[in-house]
C-alpha cells in the first residue's frame, strides 16, 4: 500500500500562496516602487541630455542592485518567507495537522519549499519584469546584463531561503528561528569580532583588527563586500584639455561567480535541511532548539559568547582601573569570563528546558564553563600567535595608513605605498614592538600626570594578497628624557621628518591617485605678526608664482627633514619651534570619477573639480620656507612669523599651565619679555584666576 | 485492523508509550481509556503518523503506518486540538482538505451541510468549540475514511449534536465497514457505541476485550448472608461495601462462577447486577492503584 505517493501537492502549494498573500503582495508592491521611480529618472535624466537609458548604464544599474541590495533584501525577506512556509513546525496543533495528513514528509518539504522559494521570487520577478518593460521602453535592454541580474537574484534567493529553511529545522520556536537565523549569518563576524576583543584587552597595540578570514560564512557581509561592478568609461575630452565626458565602454559584475558558489552552497543546506527534517521529532514544537545534539552545541556555545564578550565588560568595570599597564590581566579576566560564562550556560539552559529550575545537577556543565572560560582566557593571553609582536614584512605588504600625533594638537595621517616609506614605517614599529614592556603603561613612575605626554600611533596594514590587513595602535605616556634616549621615541621622532612621510602628508591630496591634474593657483600666510602696529594680519593672496616659489622652498624642507621635528617636542620646546603662522596654497584639481550630481557646478558627464588648499604650519627649523617668505616679500624686517612661545608672551602668558610656568626661564620670551615682571608669584595667580 | 505490538514512545526519556500492544478489528468501534497521561492521545498521535513511535510496529491492514500516503489517504483524525487555518472557514478547510484525501466527497459535504448547519465562510476562530468540532466532524466524515481515529471527539458538544454525530459515525461503521479507534472519558457513552475497549495506563494496556468480554470477566453482586456475617476471608474481592446486611461484592469472574463461589456461604440473597464499564474502568485501575481515594479535607 506504499503507492501512490507524490512529493507535490498543489493544494497545499496553492494555500500556502494563498494564505500568506500579504507577504509576497506587500513586498512585490514596494518592489514594484522601484520600476517606477526608474521611469521617472530615466524621463528626467534624458530630458536633460544624459545617457542613463543607455542599456549598460542600466545593466550598471541591475549589477548595483544584485551585488548591495538583494543580499541585504534576501537576508530579511528569506526569513520571512521560511516563517511563511515552516511556521507550522512551531506550533503542536499544525504540526499535528499537516503530519496527520495523507502526504509524506518528502512531499510536505518539497512542496513547502517551492511554496516559499515562490514567495521569494515573485516580488524579485514583479520588479525586474516591471523594470525590464520601462527599461525596453527606452531601449535600455541589454540581454547579457538581463540574464546575468536574473542568474544573480536566482542564484542569492535560493541560498537565502535555503539557509532559512535548515534554521527553520533547527529550532522549534519562531523568535528563536529569528534570532539563529541572523547568528547564523554573521557568527563568523561575530566570533571573529569576540576574539579579537579578548586579545586586544591582552595585547599591547594590537587594535580591533577584523580580518574577515571567515567572512565567507557570513554571505551578506562576503557579498556585498566581493561583488563589485567595474564600469569602464570612455573619456572624452574636450578642446580646453581637461574638462572630459565618461561615455560607458561596457560593465562588468567581478566575483560574480561567488553567488554561484552560494548557490551551490544552498543546495548542501537544503539537502541538511531535508536530513534534519526526516529526523526531526513533531513534539520539538515550541521548543529553543529542536535538534538533540545541537542542545549541548547551543547552551556551552551562549556560555562562551557570554564569557567572551561579558567577561571583557566586567573587567573593564571593575578592573580596569586598577591595572597600571594599558593590557588586561588575566586571572582577574579570566574569573569575570567564568562568572559571566555561568551566567550565560544557566541562561541558555533555561531557554533549553522552558524552565527556570536547571540549576539541580548542573554543576558538571558548570565545571565545564568554567574551565573552559579559563582555559580561553589564558590561552589567548599567553599569545600563542605571537600577535602582540607581529610585524609585517616589507615584501608582503601593500601600503599603510600612518597616524601619528604628539600632545601639541599636531598629527600626520597619511597613506604610504612606497617601499622605502614602509620600511621606515615598520622600522619604527619594530622599535616600539622592541621596547613594549617599557612602554605598556598609563603614567610614568615618580612623574606628575602634567609632566607626562601622550603619544599616539596607529598603523592599518594593507597586504598585497587579497583583503589582508592589519591593525596596531599605541597609546602611551613619555617624558622629555625618554624622547632622548628611548630607541622606540627616537624612531617615531624620525619617522615623524621623513620626507616620504611628509610630503605625503603635506601633499597628498593634490598629488594622489585620484588627482588627473593639480594647478596651484595661489596662497596665502596667516597671523603675520607687524613689529611696528603690534597686530597679527593675514598676508596679500599670493601671485600663482609667488605660491610656486614658496611651494618648492617647502619641498626643499621637506626633503631636509625639517617638517615634522615639532611634532613629539614636549610643550616647552614645541611653543619655542613652532611657529604660529600657517601656510596656505590653494589648488585647482581635476579628479578622476565622473560628475553625477546634477547640482554640480561643473558640466553633467565632465570631470569632477574641485578647489582645495594645502594648509601647513611652519617650525623655525623650515628655513627654505622662512627664506622664501623673505624672498616674495611676505616676511622682513617688522613682518615676522612668531613662535608660539613668543605669541603667548605678548598676549596673556600660559595661564593654564602651572608647570610650564614654573618652568620658564626669564630668557624663553627673550627680551623684552621678563617671566617674573609677568608674573610674580609663579603659583597664585591660577589659583586666583581659573579656580 | 489496525495493529500495535510492543510500542515504545519517550519524550526526554519518559515512555509515555511503554511495550503497548493491541489491536482493533476491522468495523469495530474500539474504545481507548484511560487515566489522565496514560498515553491514549501519544497512541493516536503515533497512529495518525504524527509521531514516530522509537520502538514496536503499527500497522493498519498489515502495513506500516509511518510515511504511507496510500495509508493515511484512507485513515482520517480528529484530534482533541484540531488544528484550522486562522483565516479559513469551513469551505477552505473543506478546499484543503479535498487536496489531500482523494476519497473526499463533495456529495457528502452537501449533505452533511444539512447536519452540521454551519456557516462555511464564517472564519472557524468565529466560531464556539462545539460549533468547531462540528466542523471537524464534518470535514472528516466528508472524506469517507476507512478508519477513523478520534481523541476526545464529542467534547464540547450538545447532547444532541452529540447523538448525532455518534449516529453518523455507527452510520459509517454499518454502511462502510469504517473502522473507528475512540479515545475518551465519557465511559458511558462509550458504553453505547464500542463493541471493544482498551485500557491504557502507565503507557501500557492494562487490559483489551470485547465490552461483552469485559462485562462478563467482572460481576457485580448484592449477598446478604446468614446471621449478618460479613464477607468471607477467602473469597477474593475486587471492592466490597455494605449498606445495612446487604454487601455489594464485585468480582473478576463470570456472574455463573461467582455465584457458585458463594454458595459455599450458603447467602441467604445472591443476585448479579451487570457492571457499567466506568464501573469496569474504576475497578481495573483500582487494582493498579488508581482507585478513588477517600480522603477527608
Amino acid at each position: 500500500m506504499r503507492s501512490k505517493t507524490s512529493y507535490f501537492n498543489p493544494t497545499l502549494f496553492k494555500k500556502n500562496l494563498s494564505r500568506f498573500w500579504p507577504l509576497w503582495g506587500g513586498a512585490s508592491l514596494l518592489g514594484a516602487l522601484a520600476p517606477l521611480y526608474l521611469l521617472s529618472y530615466i524621463l528626467l535624466n534624458d530630458h536633460l541630455g544624459r545617457y542613463i537609458s543607455d542599456p549598460l548604464e542600466i545593466t550598471l544599474g541591475y549589477y548595483e542592485v544584485l551585488s548591495v541590495l538583494v543580499p541585504a533584501v534576501s537576508l530579511v525577506y528569506g526569513a520571512l518567507c521560511a516563517l511563511a512556509s515552516w511556521g507550522w513546525l512551531y506550533n503542536p496543533r499544525s504540526v499535528g495537522l499537516y503530519h496527520s495528513l495523507p502526504i509524506t514528509r518528502k512531499g510536505l518539504f518539497v512542496t513547502n519549499f517551492l511554496s516559499g522559494m515562490a514567495m521569494m521570487l515573485i516580488p524579485y520577478a514583479v520588479t525586474g519584469g516591471l523594470a525590464v518593460l520601462v527599461t525596453a521602453a527606452v531601449g535600455g535592454v541589454e540581454p547579457v546584463g538581463l540574464l546575468v541580474t536574473t542568474l544573480g537574484v536566482l542564484g542569492e534567493s535560493f541560498f537565502y531561503f535555503a539557509a532559512a529553511t535548515l534554521i527553520a529545522f533547527l529550532t522549534g520556536n519562531p523568535f528563536a528561528f529569528a534570532a539563529f537565523h541572523f547568528i547564523f549569518h554573521f557568527l563568523a563576524a561575530g566570533a571573529e569580532w569576540m576574539v579579537t576583543q579578548l586579545m586586544t584587552t591582552f595585547y599591547f597595540g594590537v587594535d580591533q583588527d577584523y580580518q574577515g578570514a571567515l567572512e565567507f560564512l557570513s554571505p551578506t557581509m562576503f557579498l556585498t563586500r566581493k561583488l563589485d561592478v567595474y564600469p569602464v568609461y570612455q573619456q572624452i575630452t574636450t578642446q580646453d584639455g581637461w574638462i572630459e565626458r565618461g561615455v560607458l565602454e561596457s560593465v562588468t559584475l567581478t566575483n560574480g561567480w561567488y553567488i554561484a558558489l552560494y548557490a551551490l552552497a544552498g543546495l548542501v543546506l537544503l539537502a541538511c535541511a531535508w536530513a534534519l527534517y526526516r529526523r526531526r521529532r513533531s513534539e520539538s514544537a515550541g521548543d529553543v532548539v529542536a535538534v538533540g545534539w545541537m542542545k549541548p552545541i547551543f547552551r556551552y556555545g551562549v556560555a562562551l559568547c557570554a564569557a567572551v564578550t561579558g567577561g571583557t565588560l566586567f573587567y573593564g568595570i571593575f578592573f580596569s582601573d586598577f591595572q597600571d599597564t594599558s593590557t588586561a590581566r588575566p586571572l582577574p579576566m579570566a574569573l569575570c569570563m567564568a562568572v559571566v560564562g555561568i551566567v550565560g550556560y544557566y541562561i541558555a539552559s533555561m531557554l533549553l528546558a522552558k524552565s527556570l529550575r536547571v540549576f539541580r545537577g548542573s554543576w558538571r556543565g558548570v565545571l565545564i564553563t568554567v574551565l573552559a572560560a579559563g582555559a580561553l582566557c589564558f590561552a589567548v593571553a599567553a599569545d600563542p600567535l605571537s600577535m602582540e609582536t607581529r610585524v609585517p614584512q616589507a615584501e608582503e605588504l601593500e601600503s599603510v595608513n600612518l597616524y601619528l600625533s604628539g600632545p601639541n594638537g599636531r598629527s600626520i595621517f597619511v597613506y604610504l605605498d612606497d617601499p622605502a616609506a614602509l620600511e621606515q614605517v615598520l622600522e619604527a614599529h619594530r622599535a616600539v614592538v622592541a621596547e613594549r614592556e617599557a612602554l605598556n603603561r598609563r603614567n610614568i613612575p615618580g612623574e606628575e600626570e602634567a609632566r607626562s605626554y601622550w603619544i599616539s600611533l596607529d598603523l592599518r596594514y594593507y597586504g598585497k594578497e587579497d583583503a589582508w590587513k592589519m591593525n596596531r595602535g599605541y597609546n602611551f605616556p613619555y617624558t622629555q628624557e625618554m624622547l632622548e634616549q628611548s630607541p622606540a621615541l627616537r624612531a617615531l621622532s624620525a619617522l615623524a621628518c621623513s620626507p616620504l612621510v611628509q610630503e605625503e602628508d603635506i601633499f597628498g591630496n593634490v598629488t594622489g591617485e585620484n588627482v588627473v591634474k593639480s594647478d596651484l593657483i595661489g596662497g596665502t600666510v596667516l597671523r603675520i605678526y607687524d613689529t611696528e602696529t603690534g597686530e597679527a594680519s593675514e598676508s596679500p593672496y599670493l601671485t600663482q608664482e609667488q605660491a610656486k616659489v614658496l611651494e618648492a622652498a617647502i619641498r626643499r624642507d621637506i626633503q631636509a627633514g625639517h617638517f615634522g621635528k615639532t611634532l613629539l617636542m614636549v610643550w616647552k620646546d614645541h611653543n619655542q619651534a613652532a611657529l604660529s603662522g600657517d601656510v596656505s596654497l590653494y589648488y585647482n584639481l581635476v579628479l578622476r570619477g565622473r560628475v553625477v550630481s546634477m547640482n554640480s557646478s561643473t558640466q553633467a558627464d565632465s570631470r569632477p573639480q574641485q578647489s582645495t588648499a594645502v594648509r601647513l604650519s611652519l617650525s623655525t627649523y623650515c628655513t627654505e620656507t622662512l627664506k622664501a617668505l623673505e624672498d616674495i616679500g611676505i616676511l622682513d624686517a617688522t613682518h615676522k612669523l612668531l613662535t608660539h612661545a613668543e605669541w603667548d608672551a605678548i598676549e596673556e602668558g600660559p595661564q593654564d599651565d602651572p608647570y610650564l610656568y614654573e618652568k620658564f626661564p626669564g630668557t624663553y620670551y627673550g627680551e623684552p619679555f621678563e617671566a617674573s615682571t609677568i608674573y610674580p608669584d609663579p603659583v597664585f595667580p591660577y589659583d586666583e584666576e581659573i579656580y | 485492523m489496525i495493529q500495535v505490538v510492543n510500542t515504545v514512545k519517550r519524550f526526554d526519556g519518559f515512555a509515555a508509550l511503554d511495550g503497548v500492544t493491541l489491536s482493533v478489528p476491522a468495523g469495530s468501534v474500539y474504545g481507548l481509556v484511560g487515566p489522565n497521561g496514560a498515553g491514549k492521545s501519544t497512541l493516536i498521535r503515533c497512529l495518525t503518523g504524527i509521531y514516530r513511535q522509537d520502538e514496536g510496529e503499527l500497522s493498519i491492514d498489515g502495513s506500516p503506518v509511518w510515511e504511507n500516503q496510500a495509508l493515511k489517504a484512507r485513515v482520517a483524525a480528529i484530534a482533541d486540538d484540531w488544528y484550522y487555518f486562522p483565516q479559513a472557514g469551513i469551505r477552505d478547510m473543506c478546499r484543503f482538505y479535498r487536496g489531500f484525501y482523494p476519497g473526499f466527497s463533495m456529495e457528502r459535504y452537501e449533505k452533511l451541510k444539512e447536519v452540521f448547519q454551519l456557516d462555511e465562510k464564517q472564519p472557524l476562530r468565529r466560531l464556539s468549540k462545539g460549533m468547531q468540532k462540528q466542523a471537524a466532524f464534518w470535514l472528516t466524515l466528508s472524506a469517507m475514511p476507512d478508519y477513523l481515529i478520534l481523541d476526545e471527539p464529542v467534547d464540547g458538544l450538545d447532547p444532541v449534536m452529540r447523538r448525532q454525530v455518534w449516529s453518523l459515525v455507527l452510520g459509517d461503521v454499518a454502511q462502510r465497514g469504517t473502522t473507528v479507534l475512540v479515545s475518551s472519558h465519557n465511559l458511558r457513552e462509550l458504553e453505547d457505541v464500542c463493541d471493544h475497549v482498551g485500557i491504557l495506563d502507565h503507557g501500557k494496556v492494562l487490559l483489551e476485550r470485547s465490552l461483552a468480554q469485559l462485562q462478563d470477566n467482572m460481576v457485580k453482586l448484592q449477598v446478604v448472608f446468614q446471621d449478618g456475617g460479613g464477607v468471607p476471608e477467602d473469597l477474593e474481592v475486587l471492592h466490597a461495601s455494605a449498606v445495612g446486611r446487604i454487601h455489594t461484592l464485585i468480582l473478576r469472574m463470570s456472574a455463573e462462577e461467582a455465584k457458585n463461589r458463594l454458595a459455599a456461604y450458603r447467602p441467604m440473597l445472591v443476585d448479579a447486577v451487570p457492571l457499567t464499564l466506568e464501573e469496569i474502568f474504576i475497578y481495573e485501575l483500582g487494582g493498579a492503584d488508581y482507585a478513588v481515594k477517600d480522603i477527608v479535607l
